[in-house]
């Protein structure tokens, strides 16, 4: 075995070789690894949104977070394109017969328009119906615009929805509603827009695919999936960061302060990863916000969080990793 | 080490569900492609008034009741929605019949010292437990004897649902009012969570809140035991309508049905009945939602396997690379390539058959699973294990391929 001595030929060749840092630090493996489960977290987000989805319309569009109550005094006039939601409002000897309020922007469900109608912009009363539904069962001042185009759900096939240009609630049309909204937090949505006097929530039951334990356990284990990559990306990112320790010790020693050190490993090494990222975030936002395929983006929303939160962790660790590596370990400097 | 034992305890939980799945669509395959009749009998008002004016309307009825149940032209579904009255029941409101559509709860009642509340309630047959894979938590089904009604006795055999199981236990009597006749209900068991069947009015009824009581039939004469208070009377009329207007699964077309109905019709001498279409749409909805289902749910497994799969061959090739030392120093003490190669591999076996035993423990302490789970997680653990130790062949030699060793050990 060769006894390495710090002569300072050997030296300054050492210090040749860092010229070349930039090389040094990029690590393409490394990158495509974390993009990858960068990506594997997109994946599940948007499979968890889907899946979701496709539940709420199995369900006959009643989330599994929507809230169900009946009160004896609803408001007259709900607040109404403020905030998104959907109120449905039946009677219970009736409960397919519902008269529905779309405040905001939510996704419908797929519906099959006789001529293209836009229903955020409604001036009359139309109706939706579902396919197994008979036209006569219709009030005659509602114009049928279109029907559900979705035959996998048999409550979905069986509804009414009746909407009207006015957004008010008749108290004759039946004192059961169900409010459904994309937020976060449904009930403030609900007390905000809806100046309940005394509301009586109701535990629905959910039917149609919430309710088969495949699908429940499909959901946790996506999840459980996702807990895991993270903790992959973190053992992964430790081990590219911890790479490049004796190279941060030569630069230290060869009279670079820590605030350069930091600054070319910003540039070299992380800069490509961060952009991707960072790229990706924004163009999803815009993308959702313009243009809406899920009901909800709660899981969307949180999935972006990670990848910025990964950034910021790999930024924060490698500063802590420098700081430990150079001024920790201190040393002689050149 | 870690990883291993997370990438088999994902295959643990993807071989479950794919399990499950597959018993979900088992069940209503049971129903696709039949033909659902539904008998709905004729016997309203002065008619019913009539009919039942003397016993031998009972024994009518009750004949043609068994010949329904016996046939095997089809199979008899009843599954009645009928709700009854329990005594003492502290369990709130979300057990009222009336909860999930809105309207206030049933008041209460006292008769003989017991307060009775209205709960959720089914009178079913055997077939219901067959078509629907029920699966019941602990206890057991109804016998074929317990679906006979026994004069001598008023004790019936209960099933609840599984949101009761916090509140009684196997083994309790509890009081119940079955269309005004007082019962001793004798709990033999309780549901799984979140069961469900179907029924004629709705394709899908969630157990957790139901009592289910067998659809009573009668094997002898009821005349020799009817009571004449018509008020008693109610019971024993209810409970033959419960089973008169059940459901018909057969493969027969309509025209055969009215045959065979019409058959039974002349022997047991009853005709006031008719034979619809029942819900059929609502059941094939069911059936090809389920169905959607599962390959939803092939899609996400699929999906979330093969990111397992990828990370753990990736931390395999990553650990390889990493001990390149330990094996050099190997080789300096004069271990040959094929010792390290077998080394190598053996170290995976033994971290991959760790992987696969830990996730049994919990599994089976906790979800105290069928054999069959067991066979099946087992059978694929083993072919992952295969293709695993062949990926270790390729990637070591690959490694040792691109690490030529000589030059490695010269620096």
């Amino acid at each position: 075995m060769k006894i390495r001595r710090w002569s300072f030929d050997h030296f300054l060749s050492l210090c040749n070789s860092i010229i070349m840092r930039k090389y040094q630090f990029f690590n393409p493996k490394y990158i495509i690894y974390l993009l990858l489960l960068n990506l594997c977290c997109i994946v599940i987000g948007y499979a968890l949104s889907y899946i979701d989805n496709v539940n709420m319309i199995n369900n006959g569009y009643v989330n599994s977070n929507s809230i169900s109550f009946t009160t004896k005094k609803p408001p007259s006039h709900p607040l109404v394109d403020q905030d998104n939601y959907i109120l449905f409002q039946s009677n219970p000897e009736s409960p397919n017969f519902k008269h529905v309020i779309l405040s905001g922007s939510v996704l419908l469900p797929p519906i099959d328009f006789f001529e293209k109608y836009d229903l955020f912009a409604n001036k009359k009363k139309v109706a939706i119906i579902g396919e197994d539904v008979p036209v006569k069962y219709v009030p005659t001042d509602y114009k049928i615009i279109g029907t559900f185009d979705y035959s996998n759900s048999y409550k979905l096939n069986k509804d009414i929805w009746l909407i009207s240009s006015e957004n008010r609630i008749d108290k004759e049309n039946g004192n059961f509603f169900t409010f459904s909204s994309p937020e976060r937090d449904v009930y403030k949505v609900l007390k905000k827009n809806f100046k309940e006097n005394s509301i009586q929530k109701i535990n629905l039951d959910v039917y149609g695919t919430y309710s088969l334990n495949s699908n429940q356990t499909v959901v946790s284990a996506l999840k459980i999936g996702l807990l895991f990559i993270n903790l992959i990306f973190i053992f992964a990112s430790f081990n590219w960061m911890i790479k490049d320790k004796y190279i941060l010790r030569i630069l230290y020693l060869s009279g670079e302060n820590i605030y350069s050190i930091f600054f070319s490993i910003l540039k070299y090494k992380l800069a490509p990863y961060i952009l991707l990222t960072l790229s990706f975030v924004i163009l999803d936002f815009l993308f959702h916000k313009f243009i809406r395929i899920f009901w909800s983006d709660v899981w969307l929303t949180i999935i972006r969080y990670l990848i910025v939160g990964f950034n910021l962790y790999l930024i924060g660790f490698s500063l802590i990793l420098i700081i430990y590596f150079t001024l920790g370990k201190g040393g002689k400097r050149f | 080490m870690l990883i291993a034992i997370m990438f088999f305890f994902l295959i643990l939980i993807l071989v479950v569900n794919l399990d499950q799945a597959n018993i979900e669509t088992q069940t209503v395959s049971n129903f696709e492609g039949k033909n659902i009749y539904q008998v709905s009998d004729d016997l309203i008002d002065n008619k019913e008034t009539r009919f039942f004016s003397s016993s031998d309307g009972y024994d009518t009825l009750s004949n043609f009741n068994n010949k329904l149940s016996t046939s095997s032209k089809f199979i008899s579904y009843t599954a009645h929605w009928q709700p009854i009255n329990l005594a003492n029941f502290k369990g709130g409101n979300s057990f009222d019949p009336d909860y999930q559509y809105g309207s206030p709860p049933k008041p209460t009642f006292k008769l003989n010292d017991k307060v009775y509340s209205s709960v959720l309630s089914l009178q079913i047959n055997d077939s219901v437990f067959n078509l629907n894979h029920i699966q019941i938590l602990e206890g057991r089904k109804f016998s074929k004897k317990e679906y006979i009604y026994n004069n001598n006795t008023n004790k019936i055999p209960v099933i609840l649902g599984n949101d009761y199981s916090s509140m009684y236990k196997l083994g309790d009597n509890i009081n119940i009012l079955v269309y005004g006749k007082e019962f001793q209900g004798h709990i033999i068991g309780f549901f799984e969570p979140s069961q469900k069947i179907m029924t004629s009015n709705e394709p899908e009824v969630i157990l957790d809140k139901y009592i289910i009581l067998p659809a009573l039939t009668f094997k002898t004469a009821l005349s020799n035991y009817l009571p004449k208070d018509p008020n008693a009377q109610v019971f024993f009329r209810a409970t033959l309508f419960a089973t008169t207007n059940s459901l018909l699964l057969t493969d027969s077309s309509p025209l055969e049905i009215r045959k065979d109905m019409d058959r039974i019709s002349k022997s047991a001498e009853f005709e006031d009945f008719q034979i619809i279409g029942a819900s059929g749409l609502a059941i094939n909805t069911l059936v090809s939602m389920t169905k959607a289902n599962l390959k939803l749910i092939y899609l996400a497994i699929a999906i979330l396997f093969l990111i397992a799969m990828c990370t753990f061959v990736y931390t395999l090739y990553l650990k390889v690379k990493k001990n390149i030392d330990t094996y050099t120093v190997l080789l300096i003490s004069g271990a040959n390539m094929n010792y390290i190669k077998k080394y190598i591999r053996a170290e995976f076996l033994l971290i991959s058959i760790i992987g696969i035993i830990v996730p049994l423990i919990p599994f089976a302490l906790i979800l105290s699973g069928s054999l069959s789970f067991l066979i099946n997680y087992l059978f694929i653990s083993f072919i992952f294990l295969i293709i695993i130790l062949i990926l270790i062949k390729i990637v070591v030699n690959k490694i040792f391929d691109k690490v030529d060793i000589v030059q490695y050990l010269k620096r």
